[in-house]
């Protein structure tokens, strides 16, 4: 479903990530684990076509880095979900219209966006919010917001950029435990951290990466 | 394309830098409402230039000693002239006439014989457009025997022609300033839109946003305010039409189409204006 063959980034300053071989299968949960600055976050940019590969190829479902235009990114990343350490949410849009605009941006009609919206704040158990505005949240609330619209339009792929990094130890196990379900349910997550102990108390295959390079 | 998003982020986009918004209506009516103030000075002054140019003629005074086959063929020599259309005989009987006619007998019964000489009037068939070149008829008319004096009162006219040659310079030059006055204030209220949201558009390209998704309520807010402007200008218009058809009768108006034509140049300003900033800042 997801996969990246011998993939090399390199940015000016030299850093980046080389030959990196992975693939994610359907359901499955995939930790990618290394220190800050080892490449984690490039490796999702690949995946979600914000960067290109200078070498090898990333393939994601139908699509594949050598070969899509940047006309069809979007709809590459309409297949994903993606989610961020700072939760990148919509400071002037209460929680409904957050998660709602993922669907308003594929052109859902209102009756779908509704029901589909509801269902997803349900998911994350913050059906009681849909009212509130993202500084009306806490950390981990808003965490959740920003989960929610990542998976509301059913991703094929739900790629969690250190989604805990923010957050204490306790309310990034509630993250944690609302990821695992998503999983559970079917959708493929790969959720790139920096904390190893913390990933070995869930079920899930661990990658590890470090100066850009996996490691055994 | 959602239509619901479209409208509600062009309102927000309004409503965030709403100050710098409001500058661009403003100017651009401000610079619509010179542009067609200068074209209602000009469709006036061409219209009072085609009023002059219909009585574009030339008087062309003849010795006396001329008897009547001299003077047919005089005129028949001044008719064969590039750029005359009539000629018509005015006998020193007939000049004399309309002398009383617009002075009074009182006057020419105290003469003792007729002063006036016959005169041809000379119609021009080329417009008041070309100064040297109605002096150069008026030369070559001259160079005739039997002709004693040209005379001609076309002052009026030529200073017309140079007044309207301004005009059309100035609406030129300012049409110019109009358009990259405009396209600049627009466009840099654009791009306060777009630095204002830089985080959210990165946001909605995440999620699969596409560029015309993005781009559409900018490109939406940019033809707003030209039109706004432009209404603005309309409306300003409008009242000096008004007042100067009442301080000065018998001018031209603005066609009403005159108003479509700004609505029209007001939202292409603006459309462009956005387009130049989403171009170089998105």
């Amino acid at each position: 479903m997801v996969e990246l063959q011998s993939v090399r980034v390199t940015y000016a300053n030299g850093e980046g990530i080389d030959q990196i071989t992975f693939s994610v299968a359907p359901g499955e949960m995939v930790f990618l684990v290394g220190p800050s600055g080892a490449g984690k976050s490039t490796v999702l940019k690949t995946i979600y076509m914000d960067k290109q590969p200078a070498e090898g190829h990333v393939v994601v479902g139908d699509y594949n880095s050598l070969f899509i235009r940047k006309s069809e990114v979007p709809f590459l990343r309409r297949k994903l979900g993606i989610v961020f350490q700072d939760f990148r949410l919509f400071a002037d849009r209460d929680v409904f219209d957050n998660v709602a605009f993922t669907l308003e941006v594929i052109g859902a009609r209102q009756k779908e966006i509704k029901r589909r919206v509801l269902r997803a704040l349900a998911d994350v158990g913050l059906s009681h919010k849909a009212r509130k505005m993202p500084d009306e949240l806490s950390g981990g609330e808003q965490q959740r917001v920003a989960i929610a619209r990542a998976i509301v339009n059913e991703p094929l792929l739900l790629l969690a950029d250190e989604p805990t990094g923010n957050l204490d130890p306790e309310t990034a196990a509630g993250i944690m435990d609302v990821l695992l379900r998503i999983n559970t349910r079917g959708t493929s997550i790969l959720m790139a951290t920096h904390n190893y102990d913390m990933v070995q108390r869930y079920r899930g295959r661990i990658i590890k990466i470090n100066n850009g390079r996996l490691v055994a | 394309m959602n239509l619901r998003h479209v409208l509600k982020e062009t309102a927000d986009g309004f409503r965030r830098a709403w100050g710098s918004c409001l500058l661009s209506i403003l100017t651009i009516a401000f610079f619509l409402s010179l542009l067609g103030f200068i074209a209602l000075v000009s469709a006036n002054i061409d219209h009072f230039k085609q009023t002059l140019n219909d009585r574009l003629q030339l008087q062309v005074f003849i010795s006396g000693t001329l008897d009547d086959q001299q003077i047919a063929a005089l005129s028949q020599r001044i008719s064969r002239i590039s750029g005359v259309a009539k000629v018509s005989f005015v006998s020193r009987e007939l000049a004399a006439e309309e002398f009383q006619k617009e002075f009074g007998r009182e006057l020419f019964a105290a003469l003792e014989e007729n002063p006036l000489p016959s005169s041809f009037v000379v119609r021009l068939g080329i417009t008041g457009e070309d100064e040297g070149r109605i002096k150069q008829i008026a030369a070559r008319i001259e160079e005739e025997a039997g002709v004693d004096e040209v005379v001609y009162h076309f002052q009026t006219l030529f200073t017309l022609q140079r007044y309207a040659r301004l005009a059309a310079t100035t609406s030129w030059i300012l049409l110019l300033f109009v358009t990259l006055g405009s396209l600049f204030v627009v466009s840099n209220n654009i791009r306060l839109v777009i630095s204002a949201r830089k985080q959210i558009i990165s946001t909605m390209r995440l999620v699969g946003a596409t560029p015309g998704f993005i781009r559409s309520p900018l490109i939406l807010e940019g033809a707003l305010q030209g039109a706004a402007g432009a209404l603005l200008a309309g409306l300003a218009l409008y009242f000096v039409d008004r007042l100067l058809a009442q301080l000065l009768p018998g001018l031209l108006h603005l066609p009403p189409e005159s108003l479509i034509v700004l609505l029209l140049l007001g939202c292409f300003l603006g459309f462009l204006g956005s387009l130049l900033a989403i171009k170089r800042y998105l």
